[in-house]
């Protein structure tokens, strides 16, 4: 069983009415995806912890001096690019600004 | 026996990931518990009241107003949607092991539950008519709900219930040391006399983690829990085996349990008043007096939801998890007398107890009595 094969079994459990909170069905969803991002983005810390960890018994050092490990000046000018990179990525939407096109709709039609 | 967290062969496997996502959830509900819902209260007077005073010209004065005062708070919406999808992410970190290891499960199940040196008996009645409420409902969000059963072998409501149980527990700040049976325990040995039950019966035995821990506390005691979801109760007789505690489990109901008068002298529950019906709840407690024996005692124990010490304002702000967390019988148990159900069901002296928590904040409420050592009440 894949890994998505176990969310489509866990997904077809639950029962009844979900209740919404916020005035946008949209604004929940996205809130609740945000939260779940958050909650995978603390399984990645965790697996970066344990791979510095490793590393660092690898070279017979401690994890601590392993993270406090200060870039050389080229690799941090690497890293910021990169950074700024992923900035721009997530931006998408913002710095690729356009004029809106209205969705179908009844007051469109008159 | 630790009754939380305790490793046992019917538990999912986890991966390194699941435990790290099981742990997310853990530190959001704890923020959101120890952090945001305080706040509740000063959003509702600064922003909700407002918001409804000026809309209609007067205070919220029904249940239902001021429920609906409450959501026009900006602030109280977002922690509404926050502490709901954290309950959906609870499940779903809990469930992903589960759904993954089910197959382990049942292989699991079927050896200890068919071992020829097995100490306990699980008896299901596949005839039990459940009641509706609770077997429609997912309560708690847990999915597929307590009466879920796909099978002879499903036993994902009681993984169900015991993983996402402990989460939900952690989440509220208790430790792994925390345990209902075990402040149950201390309050019973507190008392003059001790306690020495010979025979003890848990109604409502949900995953069979207290059942188990009165079996392995009062060795010389036969000791019967009763459910009515059947993969529940196959997760608990299974778990029991692996701990190697002898409990024999039974699929009843709790208002009519099939049992001869005068069968026990220790009876209990843990967290089931506010899972049921005002009538199953009444039903139960005619059961506790007819089956206690002569000088048996009885403990119910539940969370400290007592609506009449509240104002309005505070029910409503407690009453969230009757719609958000599907509880049905929430706002039944909190406003009614539970304590007089057992002076109806024949109890002379009942007494309301805060039992102090081992390994939380706080304490549970409890309701205890004594059936008269000369009563001939037994119907």
């Amino acid at each position: 069983m894949t890994s998505a094969d176990v969310m489509a079994a866990l997904a077809a459990l639950p029962r009844g009415e979900r209740p919404y909170s916020l005035d946008s069905l949209e604004a929940e969803m996205a809130v609740s995806m945000s939260l779940a991002l958050a909650g995978e983005l603390c399984v990645a810390f965790d697996r970066i912890r344990r791979l510095e960890e490793a590393v660092a018994r690898l070279e017979g050092g401690e994890a601590e001096a392993f993270r406090a490990r200060q870039a050389d000046p080229e690799e941090a000018a690497i890293r910021q690019a990169e950074a700024e990179a992923m900035i721009a990525r997530v931006l998408r939407l913002v710095l690729d600004a356009r004029p809106a096109l209205p969705r179908p709709s009844l007051a469109a039609l008159g | 026996m630790r009754v939380r967290d305790t490793r046992h062969d019917m538990l999912p496997k986890t991966t390194p990931d699941d435990v790290s996502r099981q742990q997310a959830v853990v530190a959001l509900r704890r923020v959101l518990n120890s952090k945001l819902y305080g706040r509740n209260s000063v959003y509702y007077e600064t922003e909700g009241a407002p918001q409804f005073a000026a809309a209609t010209g007067r205070a919220p004065q029904s249940f239902g107003e001021v429920e609906a005062a409450y959501f026009m708070s900006p602030h109280y919406r977002m922690w509404s949607a926050l502490n709901r999808s954290a309950q959906e992410m609870l499940w779903t970190a809990v469930g992903i092991p589960i759904v993954r290891s089910s197959e382990e499960m049942a292989a699991a199940y079927e050896r200890l539950s068919t071992a020829p040196d097995r100490l306990g008996a699980l008896h299901l009645n596949g005839d039990l008519v459940k009641e509706a409420t609770i077997d429609r409902v997912d309560v708690h969000l847990q999915p597929g709900g307590y009466t879920l059963d796909r099978g002879d072998h499903d036993v994902a409501a009681g993984a169900f219930y015991e993983t996402g149980g402990n989460m939900y527990s952690f989440g509220l700040g208790g430790g792994k040391g925390d345990s209902k049976s075990g402040c149950a325990i201390r309050w019973l040995e507190a008392r003059a006399g001790g306690v020495q039950p010979r025979r003890i019966l848990e109604i409502g035995c949900s995953a069979g983690a207290a059942t188990a821990h009165y079996a392995a506390h009062f060795p010389d005691a036969e000791v019967h829990g009763v459910d009515m979801g059947a993969g529940l109760l196959r997760y608990a007789h299974a778990r029991a085996e692996s701990l190697g505690v002898p409990v024999i489990f039974h699929q009843m109901d709790a208002g009519d349990l099939k049992f001869p008068d005068q069968s026990f002298d220790l009876i209990v529950s843990h967290n089931l008043l506010h899972e049921i019906s005002g009538n199953t709840r009444r039903a139960m407690m005619r059961e506790t007096f007819r089956l206690l024996a002569p000088g048996g005692l009885t403990l119910h124990q539940d969370v400290p939801l007592r609506l009449e010490t509240n104002s309005l304002v505070e029910a409503v702000g407690k009453a969230w998890d009757v719609r958000f967390n599907n509880e049905p019988y929430w706002l039944t148990y909190g406003a009614e007398n539970v304590a007089a159900d057992l002076t109806a069901a024949g109890f002379p002296d009942v007494k309301e107890v805060t039992l102090p928590k081992l390994d939380a904040p706080g304490g549970w409420y409890a309701i205890v009595a004594e059936k008269p050592a000369s009563s001939d009440h037994a119907s």
